[in-house]
């Protein structure tokens, strides 16, 4: 065993590694994160990193005391046999977005999946905002992703999950090999949304009629909440901006519980994002009282 | 079981007679039609195809196996599981809600013609609202008390799914009967690979996708006029 003390620019932090990670350094990359409430803003409290993951010191838009984070890995993409593992935790009353400055691209793998697991906590009166980057899955690569969400009494998410066809201004289209979701949100230890998509182009035809159809991008929206009274005008008012969006088919419909789903196709990453940085300030106004969007434009634009 | 009963029993249960309450769901279809998407037999059997591929295969197919098996060995906790985890799975409002009316229709006309403790205890939970009641879950249980053999089980249910939707084509493009017989026709060896991959599938590989057909079933909750309920 082998002791490693990291410095992640806040808090040094003691981590031991036995002999099986220390060769899977560069590979094996991990990130925990914990946000807390302290003095009516939240601050990242905990953090730990492995190469090639790292974080950035919390940044601050506005006065909500919201916390504004990135998570980075400043190499170029996953490559077969990588794992990366997120870890985050927001605290009683907690409040941090966070999102990435690129999107995931995963390269062309002979045998090895690049993996890529989150898990998350939120906790009692908690509000994460976690808005990652999409993923895109390069010709011949095998991806596998796994997102579990723990959420407690009156906490609230807004969450996004997206991925390409490919690298799609080359002309590359579903010409992966195996790509690999799995997400669960588990509101107050029951289960609101269990979701495993598992694409493989070689076997199956995805570009027919009920799959992709014309579109290069999918993706969707979590929003979760305890507050159902708010259902009904949420998706009346995000139905209203996807009836109106160019580029896109989506549709809104509530979960089995707590929270609705939004999902989309999308010709490109570009009406991608717009659409979800239109639904952004509707879910902060609506389920968070907040109107503090405009300082936002940084991320969205 | 004799034979021919089983046989009766299948056939009963696939009938268009039967009161599953199908008849009123086109799980998406409706607005493909609506929207001009889908016009005529092949667009039929492209949406089938997708729908039975997408979200049916890898997913409320082995929901049925599983809960068949569970109910085979009297394992009703299992079976509750299984309903709960389909639950969430099922994400949009009127695919959900149309899962559980077809599944406790079934159980409720079943459970009323077949003395079973299992099937009653099934509908107590329902009743209880302890268990949901959804189709596929319902469908692999109670295949199980008729003493159907799994293969039979699997395409009857996969069938039960097709002739639903058929007639929902047929009512909504509009199409003749021949033509739906048609589209049956075309899609039989689908449900037989489909019902093959069910029977060696596990839990752990569950999985669906379908976004287009999702998302038309999102929109179908704001059509203007609708025929069906999903």
């Amino acid at each position: 065993m082998a002791l490693m003390q990291l410095s992640t620019g806040l808090k040094k932090m003691s981590y031991s590694l036995n002999d099986n990670e220390l060769q899977g350094i560069g590979k094996h990359g991990r990130l925990r994160l914990c946000f807390t409430r302290q003095d009516g803003k939240t601050i990242l409290n905990d953090s730990f990193s492995t190469i090639p993951m790292c974080a950035f010191q919390p940044f601050y838009l506005d006065e909500t005391g919201c916390a504004y984070s990135y998570i980075v890995n400043p190499t170029s993409g996953l490559v077969g046999g990588d794992k990366i593992e997120i870890g985050i935790t927001i605290d009683n009353n907690a409040h941090a977005f966070i999102t990435t400055p690129s999107a995931t691209k995963v390269y062309k793998s002979s045998k090895d999946f690049s993996h890529q697991d989150t898990e998350i906590f939120v906790k009692k009166n908690g509000i994460l905002e976690y808005l990652p980057g999409y993923v895109i899955p390069f010709a011949g690569s095998l991806y596998s992703q796994k997102m579990k969400v723990y959420m407690e009494e009156s906490s609230t998410a807004f969450i996004l999950d997206s991925f390409t066809t490919g690298r799609n201004a080359r002309g590359e289209h579903l010409s992966f090999k195996e790509y690999r979701s799995r997400t669960e949100i588990i509101y107050c230890d029951e289960p609101v949304v269990t979701e495993r998509i598992l694409l493989r182009p070689d076997i199956e035809d995805y570009d027919d009629l009920g799959f992709f159809e014309s579109f290069t991008a999918v993706a969707v929206l979590y929003l979760i909440f305890d507050n159902l009274s708010l259902q009904c005008p949420l998706i009346a008012d995000i139905k209203g901006l996807l009836d109106k969006a160019d580029d896109i088919i989506g549709g809104v419909s509530a979960l089995p519980s707590n929270g609705i789903l939004v999902r989309f196709l999308s010709k490109g990453v570009i009406p991608l994002t717009r659409i979800v940085y239109s639904i952004f300030p509707i879910f902060r106004k609506r389920v968070l009282c907040l109107d503090t969007t405009s300082s936002l434009n940084r991320f969205f634009l | 079981m004799d034979k021919h009963i089983q046989i009766l029993n299948t056939l009963q249960i696939t009938d268009s007679l039967f009161p599953s309450g199908a008849f009123a769901h086109s799980f998406g279809l409706e607005t493909y039609v609506s929207e001009g998407l889908i016009k005529n037999r092949d667009g039929l059997i492209r949406f089938l195809t997708s729908y039975l591929t997408g979200m049916i295969g890898r997913c409320d197919a082995v929901f049925a196996r599983l809960s068949y098996e569970s109910a085979k060995n009297q394992d009703i906790a299992n079976i509750a599981r299984l309903d709960k985890l389909i639950h969430s799975m099922k994400l949009t409002r009127e695919m959900r809600e149309g899962s559980i009316h077809i599944g406790r229709q079934i159980i409720c006309v079943i459970g009323e013609m077949y003395k079973s403790d299992l099937l009653n205890m099934l509908l107590n939970m329902i009743k209880e609202k302890s268990m949901y009641g959804h189709h596929p879950v319902v469908s692999g249980a109670v295949s199980s008390v008729l003493g159907m053999d799994i293969e039979d089980a699997l395409l009857a249910y996969l069938y039960s799914n097709v002739s639903g939707l058929v007639a929902a084509g047929i009512r909504l493009i509009p199409l003749g009967h021949t033509d739906g017989q048609r589209v049956i026709n075309e899609i039989k060896p689908l449900l037989v690979r489909i019902a093959k991959e069910a029977e060696s599938l596990k839990e752990d590989d569950i999985s669906s996708f379908a976004p287009s057909i999702e998302i038309m079933s999102m929109r179908h909750e704001y059509l203007y006029t609708r025929l069906f309920k999903s």
